[in-house]
C-alpha cells in the first residue's frame, strides 16, 4: 500500500522527535515490512498535581504527553478536581514499562505490547487477544490512519498505562469502560464504522457478520 | 496586537537559524549528495549548484527544501542519451545511499538510515541538460505532461523571485499552504502570489495577503500564471488546474472569512513562544477515552 508507506515514513520520524530512545528496526509482516519500535517509557514522574492528572484521566478530559512519554496534568486546565478515596491505594505510581510498537504504517492501528512488568494473566484487563492494549474502542475515530501517527497512539498508549497502575495497585479501572459483549458490539457499532478489532476496516466488512453469528442477532 | 506586527513575529518564528542543527544538518546532506553525484558522473562532471526556497529567500520553517540542480552539458551523453535516462540514471546513482522519491521532475531524497528511516532530508536533487550554450536554459525530463519535458531556468526563477518585493507574503502563502495541506506546487503558489501582487509590493502584509486571498476567492478563473524561464513554452495548467483553483478559492473565502470573524491568529496561529532552553520538552495534547479490549 503506497500510502501506508508514506504514513509509515511520517511515524518514524515523528517517534524519532518524541520517542528519541526508542530502538527502531523493521520486520516483514504478512503485507510489506512492518516497523518495530522498544523502549521504555514512565507515564507518571511525579506526586505534583497527581490527584489532578488521575482526575482529568477519570474523566477523560485532556492531559499533556511529554516527548518520552510522561503523562502530565494539562497546563491549560481550568477545571475544578474532586480526590477520590481510591487514590490512597496508589502506592507507588512509578512504574517503567518495557514497551514493544508495531506498526505497518497502514489502516490497521498500531499495537503497543507490554513486555515488562510481565503481564500475568489474572492482570490484563482492556487487551486484545494477542496480549496488545486496547486503549479506545477503535469505531469512535479515535485514531485515523491517514490522520494520526503512532505517537498519537502512543498518547493513548501511556493513558492506558496510568489506568492500569491504578487497576493493579488500587483495584479501580478509572474512566469509562465500554462492554466486550458481542450483544453490545452488534447493537453500537454502526456498519460504516470501524470495527473494534483495529483492523481499520469497516464493521461490516469485518467482524459483523461473525459477531451476528455469535449472537444470534441481525440488524 | 497589530496584525502586521503579529504576522512579522510569524514570519520571524518561521526563520531557520543559520546556525542552528537544521541547516548545519542541510549543509552537510547537501555536501554529501554533490560528492556521491560528481563521484557516480566523474566523466561528464556535471553543474552542480544549488535552489530551492532557501536560494530564493522564501523558506520557512515547516516547508522547506533545497534544490541540488545537477546539469550535463547539451553534447554529454554520459549520464544518458534521452532527459528520461538521465533522469532515471541519476536516480540510480542515488537510490543506494538514499531513499529516492520520484517527483514530476526531481528525485526526493530520505534517510535510509535504519535509526532514521524515511527521514526527509528535505533535498531534491533535479537532473537536467543544457540546451545549448551556457546561457542557463536547460531541458528537465518531466514524468507527466505531453511534452515530457521542461523548458526552465534556475537564475531566471531564483531572480524572479527573489527580487519581486513580496518575499514575506510568498513565505505567510507557503505556510498556509502547508498548515492546510493545500495541493498547489510551490511553484506555482510564488509566481501566483509575485503576479497578484503587481503594483502592491510596497503594501503592507495584510494588506497583501487579503488581496491574494480575494483573488483567489472571486477571481480565480481570471489569474494567469506563467513560468518567466519560458512563457510561451510551458504549459502550467496542469499545475493550476480546476481542482486546484476550487481548492485556493475555497480555502481563500474561509480565511477571509476567518479573519472577518474572529482574527489572524485563527489563521496561523499564536506566535511560538521562542524555544531553545533545554527545560523545555515538546508534548502533545491527549484526550483519554473509554477502554476497551477483548478481555
Amino acid at each position: 500500500m503506497a500510502g501506508g508507506s508514506l504514513r509509515l515514513d511520517i511515524s518514524v520520524q515523528a517517534m524519532r522527535d518524541f520517542f528519541p530512545d526508542f530502538s527502531l528496526s523493521l520486520s516483514a509482516a504478512e503485507q510489506g515490512s512492518e516497523a518495530v519500535w522498544k523502549g521504555r517509557v514512565q507515564p507518571i514522574q511525579t506526586t505534583e498535581r497527581l490527584t489532578e492528572l488521575l482526575d482529568d484521566i477519570h474523566c477523560e478530559r485532556p492531559v499533556w504527553v511529554r516527548a518520552g512519554g510522561e503523562v502530565r496534568h494539562h497546563p491549560d486546565c481550568a477545571f475544578g478536581h474532586t480526590r477520590y478515596g481510591w487514590l490512597d491505594g496508589v502506592r507507588d505510581p512509578f512504574i517503567s514499562f518495557d514497551l514493544e510498537v508495531r506498526s505497518s504504517g497502514g489502516k490497521r492501528h498500531p499495537k503497543v505490547f507490554v513486555r515488562s512488568p510481565v503481564m500475568l494473566p489474572h492482570k490484563m484487563r482492556h487487551v486484545f487477544g494477542d496480549g496488545s492494549i486496547c486503549p479506545y474502542a477503535p469505531w469512535e475515530n479515535v485514531w485515523l490512519w491517514e490522520r494520526d501517527t503512532v505517537v498519537d497512539y502512543m498518547g493513548h498508549a501511556v493513558v492506558w498505562l496510568i489506568k492500569w497502575i491504578v487497576w493493579d495497585q488500587a483495584g479501580v479501572w478509572i474512566g469509562p469502560e465500554l462492554s466486550h459483549d458481542q450483544g453490545f458490539l452488534v447493537r453500537t457499532i454502526e456498519r460504516n464504522q470501524q470495527c473494534w478489532c483495529g483492523s481499520g476496516m469497516k464493521y461490516k466488512k469485518c467482524h459483523l457478520a461473525q459477531d451476528q453469528l455469535k449472537t444470534g442477532s441481525s440488524r | 496586537m497589530n496584525e502586521n506586527k503579529y504576522l512579522e513575529d510569524i514570519l520571524q518564528s518561521q526563520m531557520l537559524d543559520p546556525d542552528g542543527q537544521e541547516m548545519k544538518d542541510l549543509r552537510t546532506r547537501r555536501d554529501e549528495v554533490e560528492r556521491l553525484l560528481r563521484e557516480k558522473f566523474e566523466k561528464s562532471s556535471p553543474t552542480i549548484r544549488y535552489g530551492g526556497s532557501k536560494a530564493k529567500g522564501t523558506m520557512i520553517l515547516e516547508a522547506y527544501d533545497l534544490d541540488v540542480i545537477c546539469y550535463f552539458a547539451h553534447d554529454d551523453t554520459g549520464a544518458g542519451e534521452t532527459l528520461q535516462e538521465i533522469y532515471e540514471n541519476v536516480e540510480k546513482a542515488l537510490v543506494n545511499d538514499y531513499l529516492v522519491t520520484r517527483k514530476p521532475s526531481a528525485l526526493r531524497l530520505k534517510s535510509r538510515d535504519l535509526n532514521q528511516w524515511g527521514t526527509d532530508f528535505h533535498i531534491d536533487v533535479v537532473p537536467g541538460r543544457f540546451i545549448d550554450g551556457d546561457d542557463g536554459d536547460v531541458f528537465l525530463y518531466r514524468s507527466s505532461g505531453e511534452k515530457g519535458r521542461q523548458k526552465t531556468n534556475l537564475d531566471v526563477h531564483i531572480k524572479h523571485v527573489k527580487d519581486s518585493g513580496v518575499t514575506g507574503a510568498i513565505r505567510l502563502l507557503k505556510l498556509w499552504r502547508a498548515r492546510n495541506n493545500l495541493s498547489i506546487r510551490h511553484f506555482v503558489l510564488e509566481l501566483l502570489t509575485i503576479e497578484l501582487l503587481k503594483g502592491k509590493r510596497d503594501s503592507k502584509l495584510s494588506e497583501q495577503l487579503r488581496h491574494v486571498w480575494i483573488q483567489m476567492r472571486d477571481n480565480v478563473e481570471g489569474i494567469r500564471v506563467e513560468d518567466p524561464a519560458n512563457p510561451t513554452g510551458n504549459d502550467l495548467s496542469e499545475l493550476f488546474n480546476a481542482t486546484i483553483k476550487l481548492e485556493l478559492s475555497t480555502m481563500a473565502a474561509q480565511t477571509l472569512e476567518m479573519i472577518e470573524k474572529s482574527d489572524w491568529e485563527q489563521v496561523f496561529g499564536p506566535v511560538p513562544a521562542k524555544t531553545g532552553s533545554p527545560l523545555i520538552v515538546p508534548g502533545f495534547t491527549v484526550r483519554p477515552r473509554a477502554s476497551f479490549g477483548e478481555k
